[in-house]
């Protein structure tokens, strides 16, 4: 008989949760409803239900341990089913913001998520500062009626190395906070570690899931995850090109369709799913968009900016505008610098990363118990042998 | 008296145009006056039978019309000078058999006849005279006593509150607060026992005796003697009816060692967890240290065969309650409650809602399998299958068991030894006698009844009582338990049980004034009457009687104590020598209803069959069934009974002996879940059934002729399928051989 866990709950993991979700999960009494109405809720998995209940007793090392939230893609079913009104849904989307503050190395994740108003002032502040620095270089290399070419104010090769600086930034970053995920989840109290044999069989997991969310299509409801993809799949497009093409986004004004043909698809797609999303969040019916977090508008906010200020300064620049094309280009980097640097490795952005990487480590561990023979041990695994394997059964 | 019959048959609801109706007249001519009216219950034919009551001095109504059981109101009259039979054309005749047939009209007729049998032979009431008291006495000074005290005054009745304790005011005037009983459901309120009280004394009407304990209640509704002492005197009040509200107190932690009660200092119970709020300090009692976290086991000795096998229903709402308090009172003290299950019903889910927001509040399902001591860690709990895993641990400063609660009456009184149990009658063999009642000798009534000094119990300690057909009402008419003593319960339940159990006694004191029955029987009032010089002192009415109405004299002859009798005439049908009757109901006059039915001759292939049925379930369940016009066998006629306990072996023998082929009895469903209104009635008529085959042998007959089944109300639709299954039964083994 092994000997019993102990288990210890933290009021100040249940006050940070509360805060990050809304509150709503105290209210939960275990029925599990939510837990059947789950799409994507493995027959060996105990989530929402389980996680509600690590919640209300903020058990932080089982959450900061768990991959589950990241596996869940807020359909909202199991908000609507419950008969406590306990949210399980934005629970959920709650412990992802507390997950992405706690994978965060530098805290600033935690400040950003816990206070708006601290947001602002860094996006303020960042925004400022990049249009300052800017406006320095512009005026001290080029002439502000001229967009494109040696004498333009911001060349496209000077933006060019800002972008892979920035770029390269955000990925140390990101990277250090993905390594922490993955020593939270896949080592630090693993007493069965996966063998690198398991991480490799399964890697093509981790750019299927990044490109295609294919999980998310297993929802009921798919709408959210075409829309979603649309809008993924945009900002991929505009992100590529301007990483490696932006010298050809640039030059003009005449159009080069070969560059902007995907440039305005793109961006009918960023601007199209945007808009979907803010009416969604001010109407509240879908229960994806009924609880909006000071983060989630923020977001949203930033990235229509980006998006209408981008299209404006290439409008601009098309019709013969170069000054005022210049103008709304320093607008547009003083947006999408804040923007890229606070929402990519410390805000909802990171989800990019960390949700195709749970959908890994889960294979990875799943691939692990399969070859490696070893004893489930994890609680959501032995308990989710009751009330997990039953509920699909029912399902089947 | 001369007996003068009317007779009236109705023509109306389909009788008129689906039966020979001279055919019935020619029958009903052997009354003095025989009327036949299209509707009987209208003004015209309602003002027809009264005229013949008051201008052609009729005093035997017979209304050949619907069931007994409609327009009671209406077939109205004073039992004293009218006796009353209805034969149920409608219902038994042609709602559920083919128009205008032969077998059809042979039952109408058939029961026409038996209820003119009847109607001879049945004289009547006479009224009890007794010089009975209205006031109410209300025993026990908690929540439900104050609460029935208060709401009998203000219904202008006369109390008698005692209270065993000092003052008034019960468990409740211990507890600290109380768990929301009003809108919104979220907040303590305070426990408003002071402001009872105080009302309570204020109530003129009200007389209230603290201190005090019963030594002996005697006598019956109306004529309670009740002696009590108090301040070293004894004195004797006479009251109307009792209300039973003593109450009960919360099982003992000392029986709960595996909780950790009695081994560990810093185990409580819930009912120390109070005073502690109370007091406002939360300490450790090992150390006197403020506890940093408390632990609730729920359930602790409760849904549990080895202690409390039932749910005393306000545990986790109180142990809700207690984490408030000390939420409120230590900041960052955390409070774990271990379930089996949170049972919160109805509004009270708001305040579980409520409280559960708490952030240092945390709920599990799970069993507690150790309770062990942790050091300076405080306690330690080991818990099986909970949903955070399969084997846990938690550990808390204090652990408070959510103990439940037991009736006063449950626990036999110290020095009290349990009554002796009736003597076995002389002859009876074991598989032939009636289950014996419980009782326990609990010091609370000490009541002066043969059966017993309380009333007898069902189950768990608590007074028997059948709370669907009985509400609040015991097995001793007149006494009427409310509160925790009925059943496990809260305060705002307390209170209302209070008030109904009130508004009972009210009623049983008033209908005992005019010398009429209570429920279910209400307002009959007949009562039965011994002819002693026959009684052989063999005791089966003093045991068998259901509400204990035989007392006993110092020879064995029974004493009744007739406010007791609810009617059933259960005695009627214990008493070998006969010699119990009613005088509208006796075994003479339904042997009499039995011999006239007519028995067609062998060669006519028209088979009878007699149908005893309970007036209380299998009667209406037939009135249900021809309503929905569901047709069964004409060949059975229906004989409804008080009681299915009323059967008396010669009616069958008589039945049989003329020729009827079959008997059929249908009573009320007996044991533990019973529906039987008599609480054992159809019981001891299958007890008595087992011994007929002894009969049947004598007579040279199949014992298939018989048969004893039961039927709740619920059930009506099967009833026509019962009839025509044992018809076809009787088909087969033939014609009975008796037959002329």
């Amino acid at each position: 008989m092994e000997a019993p866990e102990r288990i210890e709950p933290n009021l100040e993991v249940v006050r940070e949760l509360k805060e990050l979700t809304g509150g709503a999960f105290k209210r939960c009494g275990q029925c599990a409803t939510c837990t059947i109405v789950c799409d994507l809720s493995a027959p060996d998995g105990d989530y929402p239900r389980g996680k509600m209940l690590w919640a209300q007793w903020g058990l932080k090392d089982r959450l900061l341990r768990s991959l589950e939230p990241w596996l869940c893609y807020y359909c909202g079913k199991c908000s609507q089913r419950c008969p406590r009104k306990a949210e399980p849904g934005e629970t959920l989307m709650g412990l992802r913001r507390w997950l992405t503050s706690r994978y965060d190395v530098t805290g600033i994740s935690s400040l950003l998520y816990r206070s708006w108003k601290a947001e602002l002032l860094v996006l303020f502040v960042v925004a400022l500062t990049t249009a300052l620095g800017l406006l320095a270089y512009g005026f001290g290399h080029g002439n502000i009626r001229i967009y494109d070419g040696a004498q333009a104010f911001l060349s496209s090769a000077a933006i060019h190395r800002f972008d892979w600086a920035m770029a390269g930034v955000l990925t140390l970053f990101l990277g250090i906070n993905a390594a922490r995920m993955w020593w939270f989840t896949m080592v630090k109290d693993e007493p069965h570690k996966a063998p690198l044999a398991s991480y490799l069989r399964q890697l093509p997991l981790l750019p299927l899931h990044f490109i295609t969310q294919k999980r998310f299509s297993a929802c009921d409801s798919r709408r959210p995850w075409a829309i979603h993809l649309v809008l993924m799949l945009s900002y991929v497009s505009l992100f590529t090109l301007i990483m490696f093409f932006l010298h050809d986004m640039q030059s003009g004004p005449a159009i080069n369709w070969k560059v902007h043909a995907i440039g305005y698809a793109a961006s009918a797609g960023l601007l199209g799913t945007v808009i979907f999303a803010i009416r969604g969040r001010l109407a509240k019916v879908e229960e994806q968009y009924k609880h909006s977090h000071e983060s989630d508008w923020l977001f949203l906010a930033l990235l229509a900016l980006v998006t209408i200020t981008g299209v404006t300064q290439h409008a601009l620049h098309r019709t013969g505008h170069p000054m005022e094309a210049n103008v709304a280009y320093v607008v547009h980097l003083s947006l999408v610098v804040p923007m890229l640097l606070l929402e990519v490795p410390f805000g909802k952005w990171s989800h990019m990363v960390y949700r195709p990487l749970a959908v890994y480590f889960d294979s990875v561990r799943r691939d692990a118990l399969v070859h490696e023979k070893v004893t489930a041990t994890r609680p959501e695994a032995a308990e989710g042998a009751a009330a997990g394997r039953a509920v699909h059964e029912s399902h089947a | 008296m001369d007996k003068k019959i009317g007779v009236y048959v109705c023509t109306g609801c389909d009788i008129g145009t689906s039966l020979k109706v001279e055919a019935l007249n020619k029958i009903g001519a052997k009354g003095a006056v025989c009327r036949q009216h299209a509707q009987l219950c209208g003004p015209e034919g309602s003002a027809l039978i009264r005229n013949d009551i008051e201008k052609e001095g009729v005093n035997t109504v017979l209304v050949a019309a619907c069931s007994p059981r409609e327009h009671t109101g209406v077939f109205n009259y004073d039992p004293t000078k009218v006796s009353l039979e209805r034969v149920s054309l409608r219902e038994l005749v042609v709602w559920s058999h083919p128009a205008n047939d032969e077998d059809t009209q042979a039952l109408a007729e058939d029961y026409l006849r038996m209820g003119l049998v009847k109607a001879q032979k049945m004289l009547p009431v006479e009224p009890l005279a007794e010089n009975t008291d209205r006031t109410i006495l209300v025993v026990g000074g908690g929540v439900t006593g104050l609460t029935a005290a208060l709401e009998a005054a203000r219904a202008g009745q006369e109390v008698l509150l005692l209270e065993k304790d000092a003052k008034l005011g019960g468990w409740m005037a211990k507890l600290h607060k109380r768990y929301p009983f009003e809108a919104p459901y979220t907040e303590l309120q305070p426990t408003g026992i002071e402001d009872l009280v105080k009302q309570v004394a204020s109530e003129k009407r009200i007389r209230v005796v603290t201190g005090t304990k019963i030594e002996k209640t005697s006598g019956g509704p109306g004529l309670f003697d009740v002696t009590f002492a108090h301040d070293g005197t004894s004195e004797t009040v006479r009251v109307g009816a009792i209300v039973e509200a003593v109450g009960g107190r919360p099982y003992e932690g000392s029986k709960l060692p595996h909780l950790g009660y009695g081994r560990l200092h810093n185990v409580v119970t819930s009912l120390e967890f109070e005073e502690m709020a109370a007091k406002g300090k939360f300490e450790r009692p090992a150390d006197g240290g403020t506890a940093r976290s408390v632990a609730f086991i729920q359930c602790a000795g409760s849904r549990d065969p080895a202690h409390l096998p039932y749910c005393s229903t306000h545990c986790c709402m109180t142990s809700l309650k207690q984490a408030r308090y000390y939420r409120d009172a230590v900041a960052d003290g955390k409070v774990y409650i271990v379930y089996k299950d949170m049972r919160t019903p109805a509004q009270y889910e708001q305040f579980y809602k409520k409280t559960q927001e708490d952030v240092g509040i945390f709920l599990t399902k799970g069993e507690v399998v150790e309770v062990a001591d942790a050091g300076s860690a405080g306690v330690k709990l080991t818990l099986d299958h909970t949903p955070l895993g399969e084997k846990i641990e938690i550990q808390a400063d204090l652990v408070v068991l959510a103990t439940g609660m037991v009736p006063a009456t449950a626990v036999a009184a110290p020095g009290k030894a349990a009554p002796p149990p009736p003597p076995p009658a002389a002859d009876a063999k074991k598989e032939d006698e009636a289950p014996k009642d419980v009782y326990i000798a609990s010091d609370v009534l000490n009541l002066q009844y043969r059966q017993g000094p309380e009333p007898p119990i069902l189950q768990f300690g608590f007074p028997d009582s059948h709370y669907i057909c009985f509400p609040y009402e015991s097995r001793r008419t007149g006494v009427y338990p409310a509160g925790t003593v009925r059943a496990p319960m809260d305060a705002a339940d307390c209170a209302l049980d209070a008030a109904g159990a009130a508004l009972k006694a009210i009623q049983c004191a008033a209908l005992t004034a005019q010398g009429k029955a209570v429920h279910p029987r209400t307002g009959d009032m007949g009562a039965p009457e011994l002819y002693m010089s026959r009684c052989t002192q063999c005791k089966r009415c003093t045991e068998e009687c259901p509400f204990g109405t035989y007392n006993e004299d110092e020879k064995g002859n029974p004493v009744p104590n007739l406010t007791r009798c609810r009617r059933c005439a259960i005695c009627m049908g214990s008493c070998p020598e006969r010699i119990i009757s009613f005088k509208d109901y006796s075994v003479d006059i339904v042997g009499s209803v039995v011999k006239a039915i007519d028995v067609p001759p062998e060669d006519e292939e028209k088979p009878r069959i007699v149908a005893f049925i309970c007036e209380n379930d299998a009667y209406p369940a037939a009135d249900l069934a021809a309503r929905k016009h569901m047709a069964w066998s004409p060949h059975v006629r229906v004989i409804p009974l008080r009681c299915l306990g009323n059967i008396n072996l010669v009616w069958i023998a008589d039945a049989l002996s003329k020729g009827i082929d079959g008997v059929l009895l249908i009573g009320c469903k007996y044991g533990e879940d019973y529906q039987c209104h008599f609480i054992k009635g159809s019981e001891l008529a299958g007890i008595r059934m087992s011994k007929i085959k002894e009969t049947l042998q004598r007579l040279a007959l199949e014992s298939d002729r018989i048969r004893v089944l039961q039927l709740s109300l619920d059930e009506f639709a099967t009833l026509p399928g019962i009839f025509d299954d044992f018809a076809k039964k009787v088909e087969e083994l033939g014609p009975n051989p008796y037959k002329m």
